[in-house]
């Protein structure tokens, strides 16, 4: 197991996404929601909206999304994932939507969310905000904002400990 | 985990229960949405095949499969050919030979689901076979004791009427003291036999025993078709003796709930009162149903299922 | 003439060489540890001809009774056209390929119908074992007490299945906890009860000899030995398989859920009823039946409820009462032979050869029998029919006395 960013490298990857964010909603006509991707992307989503608010922005609307419904590998043989909730407490119609996530792989977590959030409305804009891209798309998907890219193997497992704040490869 | 088939509630794990209940509970949300539908059955074909009439049931588990994206193709024995004398294994080859991944199946005869089931590598899901069992049912009734109570481990649950003519009550009894919970019962002798005893239910005499007790009252109803055989003499006699009214009710505790699966006979099984009383969580009932069943069919098709288009394919 | 070395012959202690008048062993020479028995006979046979080509044809019952170890069968009267007339018999009263012997009960009321007597008398004519109510209950206590008159001055015996008529229709398994868990409608014992009672009291009056079967009941029992010992002409018998199973294989135990194999009239009943009937047969009190009742695939192939009730049992009585007895070969041959040779109207000289120490494997498929429901399929049961010599009469060599009826095997 490697450590590849550790707390300092952690708080500079999140000062660079919160510092792009604050762009991005001083610039976006429409209100700004922050949208964590469960599980990973919620305490993101969490740290990001204290940081706009910090910087004197009007605190964004939140809301997490449990995109287990939408995936495409349920058919696969893997063991079932656990249903969690999907809240989205706002209008998501002509809202500018952040997508937040932790680690961006094959972007077939991405495309899942991305269709989740069109059953609830239709977004001003969708931009994605993750804190590592660990390479190996699969889909034609990219991310506006990246804390950190990580070079991987296909083989790696790539985890973010939100406790000691350390991205980790095993 | 759930099996290959929902069967019967008898025998079934608390863990799987629990991850039962716990699904309905995200489905819910899914009925909340504006857009009530997502994706994960799409493209999997789900059969209602009712051999007994049923609006209820059978519209709540379509609406279940379509909620979950699922194709459904609905069966009826009145449409069917099983009136010209087909038996239930030909019609159930014909309905196979449209490669369904589950069906939903209601009869008269204790067992048949479990004939479907044991005869075919699709997903068979028991929306009541005779008087046997109703387990989806009874999980929505448990989705619904659960949501006021937290918890089901502990509480008494009074089940009143025609208990050994009920699939629904006997689904409810396995269920809910797998989960913990009491159950006592009452009805007339005819409705309450002594052959009972093979279930895990404490028997009482009179509603007024059970209705002190219980946390929750749950009614059955009254089949029309009981009167005059004998069982029970008139609807008047069952009101008198068996059916809760406004006075009743108040011998219960004040939060006590009180149930019914539907459709209710007013006046007989339950006061025009207490139906529309704070208590009653008749339509709660209702739209739990279609979560429970939402989870049903998500839990047996949703991952890799051995459904019978794959089995065709490899034929 | 097939010889075969080393068999102890029923009657005699020491085993010797046996030379076989007619029939084969099929290449059996080596008896040793083998017992040749007087051959069995089914007293509830439900023979499937004429008018049921699906369940059975005489060539696939006369087969199965072979390897079953039965030289005769009485069979009942529900087959089409119901054999109600002496012009019937000509064609029933037969002799099976390989030598098995039917001995046809035909219907006591016209049609089986339970309304009007057949010609009771005419049919006495024939050497039958009797008239049967063909496992239908006459729901008219009148027309049942008048059969009983009637029959009596032709010394015919009337063969019934004691049930209520209309608590009969009731079930499908026994009425008990267990049926009210499986969502099934109970048959109660208060149903034989009843029926006993009302025929019972009708052979008290009228003094018909009567044969009753199959007996499912503790309760049942009970009154049939407080009849014997009144002195009242009342047999009884029960099917092999009720020795072995009770209520509860209608689910797990080597049957699936709801298997209609089990489906039968009347049905399984309890542990204790199971052990009554055991104890029954032990005391001599009734005789074994094999209550064989063939059904096609498709009579099985449905809901319990409307699955046709009955299974065959030809083929795996003799085990199955062997081993329900305990490996007691003695009371075995008494309920599957000696006691039901009486019922015979002529007497009967078939052998079987059994090995009453081998394993048998039920396995309905590779039975004789067209029909496949046997409830015991599957079952590791003790005691296995090598060989049927039915038409074989006396055996060669067997010393003056030695293997005659009646004798038991001390």
């Amino acid at each position: 197991m490697t450590v590849v960013a550790d707390r300092v490298g952690m708080a500079a990857a999140i000062d660079r996404l919160a510092e792009a964010l604050c762009a991005c909603v001083a610039s976006s006509r429409a209100p700004v929601a922050l949208v964590g991707i469960r599980t990973g992307g919620v305490e993101l989503a969490e740290r990001l909206r204290a940081r706009l608010v910090a910087a004197g922005f009007p605190a964004p609307a939140r809301g997490d999304l449990d995109i287990t419904l939408y995936r495409d590998d349920l058919y696969t043989g893997l063991e079932k994932p656990l249903l969690g909730d999907t809240d989205l407490p706002f209008e998501v119609s002509g809202c500018g939507v952040v997508l937040v996530d932790d680690v961006l792989f094959t972007g077939r977590t991405v495309r899942a969310a991305l269709g989740e959030l069109h059953d609830f409305g239709r977004p001003a804009w969708i931009r994605l905000c993750v804190l590592v891209d660990r390479g190996h798309r699969e889909l034609p998907i990219q991310p506006d904002f990246v804390g950190m890219k990580v070079d991987t193997l296909l083989c790696d497992r790539v985890t973010v400990d939100w406790a000691t704040d350390e991205v980790r490869i095993a | 985990m759930i099996g290959k088939d929902l069967l019967q509630l008898r025998g079934m794990p608390r863990e799987t229960i629990t991850e039962i209940l716990d699904t309905a509970e995200q489905m819910r949300e899914v009925g909340r949405r504006k857009v009530k539908k997502v994706p994960p059955l799409r493209g999997r074909l789900v059969v209602t095949l009712f051999f007994e009439n049923s609006t209820r049931t059978k519209t709540s588990f379509e609406l279940a499969a379509k909620r979950l994206s699922a194709d459904t193709l609905s069966f009826n024995v009145n449409t069917s050919s099983t009136t010209k004398g087909e038996t239930l294994m030909d019609t159930a080859r014909t309905i196979y030979a449209m490669q369904p991944d589950a069906v939903v199946v209601r009869h008269a005869c204790a067992g048949a689901p479990h004939l479907l089931a044991r005869n075919f590598p699709w997903r068979v899901l028991n929306a009541g076979d005779g008087i046997h069992e109703h387990p989806s049912q009874g999980l929505l009734d448990m989705l619904t004791i659960r949501d006021k109570f937290g918890s089901l481990e502990g509480r008494t649950v009074a089940i009143v009427g025609d208990v050994q003519h009920s699939r629904v009550a006997r689904s409810n009894i396995w269920g809910l003291t797998t989960m913990g919970a009491r159950v006592i019962v009452a009805g007339p002798g005819t409705m309450c036999r002594a052959e009972l005893s093979g279930l895990p239910v404490e028997m009482r005499h009179t509603i007024d025993e059970v209705v002190r007790d219980a946390d929750v009252i749950m009614l059955l109803r009254i089949q029309h078709e009981r009167l005059g055989r004998g069982v029970l003499p008139s609807a008047r006699e069952y009101a008198t003796f068996y059916g809760l009214d406004l006075a009743r009710l108040r011998m219960a505790g004040p939060d006590v709930m009180v149930m019914h699966p539907g459709p209710i006979n007013r006046g007989v099984e339950i006061g025009a009162d207490v139906a529309d009383s704070a208590q009653s969580v008749i339509l709660d009932q209702v739209t739990n149903g279609i979560a429970v069943r939402m989870a049903l069919l998500y839990l047996l098709l949703g991952s890799d299922s051995p459904g019978a288009g794959a089995l065709h394919a490899a034929d | 003439m097939p010889r075969i070395e080393n068999v102890r012959v029923w009657g005699e202690k020491a085993p010797r060489a046996v030379d076989l008048g007619f029939g084969a062993a099929e290449g059996c020479t080596d008896g040793t540890g083998m017992v040749l028995v007087p051959s069995f006979v089914d007293l509830g046979c439900d023979p499937g001809f004429p008018g049921f080509p699906v369940r059975e044809t005489p060539t696939s019952l006369g087969n199965a009774a072979l390897a079953g170890g039965f030289a005769d069968l009485v069979t009942r009267p529900c087959v089409d056209p119901v054999p109600d007339q002496p012009e019937h018999l000509a064609d029933l009263r037969r002799t099976l390929p390989g030598g098995v012997r039917v001995w046809p009960t035909p219907a006591m009321t016209r049609g089986l119908a339970g309304q009007a007597l057949s010609e009771l008398g005419l049919l006495s004519r024939f050497s039958i074992p009797g008239v049967s109510d063909g496992g239908l209950v006459t729901a008219d206590t009148v027309i049942l007490r008048n059969a009983m008159e009637y029959a009596r001055h032709f010394s015919l015996r009337l063969w019934l299945r004691p049930a209520d008529p209309m608590l009969d229709a009731l079930g499908v398994v026994h009425d008990s906890p267990f049926a009210s868990v499986l969502g099934l409608r109970g048959n109660p014992v208060a149903n034989e009860e009843i029926g006993l009672a009302r025929i019972i009291a009708l052979v008290r009056a009228t003094g018909a000899r009567v044969v009753v079967g199959p007996i499912s009941s503790r309760v049942g029992v009970d009154m049939l030995r407080r009849s014997a010992a009144e002195g009242l002409p009342v047999s009884g018998y029960v099917a092999a398989r009720s020795l072995l199973l009770d209520e509860h294989v209608v689910e797990g135990a080597g049957h699936h859920p709801y298997d209609t194999r089990v489906r039968l009239h009347p049905p399984l009943r309890s542990v204790e009823d199971r052990e009554a009937l055991v104890d029954a047969v032990r005391q001599r009190l009734v005789v074994v039946s094999a209550d064989h009742a063939p059904r096609a695939p498709e009579e099985k192939e449905l809901e319990f409820e409307r699955a046709v009730p009955g299974a065959t049992g030809l083929e795996s009585a003799f085990a199955a009462t062997l081993t329900a007895l305990g490996g007691d070969l003695s009371a075995t041959v008494h309920a599957l032979s000696v006691g039901p040779r009486a019922f015979l109207p002529e007497p009967t000289g078939g052998w079987t050869l059994v090995d009453p120490r081998a394993e048998t494997l039920v396995d309905a498929s590779s039975h004789q029998s067209l029909a496949r429901n046997d409830a015991l399929d599957g079952k590791r049961l003790t005691g296995r029919v090598v060989a049927s010599f039915p038409a074989a009469g006396g055996i060669s060599g067997a010393r003056p006395g030695a293997g005659v009826l009646g004798q038991t095997d001390e």
